[in-house]
């Protein structure tokens, strides 16, 4: 008895395997870990002087930074948020470890002169959809 | 709006290159616990079955959970016409709507980098 359930359950288990694959539509994505970073507003943060030289030139640098990192291949996405919150922008970057991943945020000249402030996770996604530089 | 949001706005607006997207959080919600029950295993197989289905529709480009135990638990990028439409979407998940987690979305353009499916 115990030994015809079994071999019911199997037949059952080897005819339903390739029906639930056909159904499925796409396969289960490759996953990996990045660090996820928010820029967030710092404590020198200000609204004010948006269109002072000294903000223009920390802008640039900071855009500069974000574009070398991405060069290096550290930094796979960066943008701003554009709804004016407390997180300002996010970052992706591939690295080995959450504190490499954050020093690597940590040297945007905006951070080091406390405009912004950088939080970092580590995160699982999807591979290949944030492309690689 | 402030000038430098201003400006990223309008760079959106204006390079075709420059794609609109939104960023979803899930936050623990009201009704968030980390003990564990076979009704919240089942409840995150639901949460994953919809999370897959916002991918597969294209909906959701990439997402996936953070792995330090915070108030955030997972993070994913949106590609809708308005932030209503991702929020609904986002919300329409079984755990939000069981009060577990809770969405937070914003406006987000990328400047550097590509993302795509």
């Amino acid at each position: 008895m115990k030994r015809t359930s079994l071999a019911v359950l199997t037949l059952l288990w080897t005819a339903a395997g390739p029906a639930l694959a056909q159904q499925a539509p796409e396969p289960m994505p490759e996953m990996t870990t990045y660090y996820f970073g928010m820029l967030v507003k710092g404590d020198k943060w200000t609204a004010a002087g948006a269109e002072s030289p000294e903000r223009v030139e920390l802008q640039k640098q900071h855009l500069a930074h974000l574009k070398k990192m991405h060069e290096l291949g550290r930094l796979l996405i960066a943008g701003p948020l554009l709804d004016d919150g407390t997180i300002r922008g996010l970052l992706v970057y591939k690295a080995a470890s959450l504190e490499e991943a954050r020093s690597w945020a940590e040297a945007d000249p905006a951070v080091k002169a406390g405009r912004l402030k950088v939080e970092m996770h580590p995160w699982m996604a999807q591979k290949g959809i944030i492309k690689e530089p | 709006m402030t000038r430098l949001a201003g400006v990223a706005l309008s760079l959106a607006l204006t390079a075709p290159e420059v794609a609109s997207y939104y960023f979803g959080m899930l936050v623990k919600g009201d009704g968030w616990t980390a003990a564990e029950s076979p009704e919240l295993a089942e409840l995150q197989k639901q949460h994953l079955a919809y999370r897959r289905r916002l991918r597969e529709m294209g909906r959701l480009l990439v997402n996936g959970p953070l792995l330090d135990d915070g108030r955030i638990r997972g993070v994913g990028i949106y590609k809708a016409a308005s932030l209503e439409e991702a929020r609904a979407w986002a919300e329409a998940d079984p755990a939000v709507k069981a009060g577990r987690l809770k969405v937070e979305m914003h406006p987000w353009t990328c400047l550097v980098g590509r993302i795509e499916k």
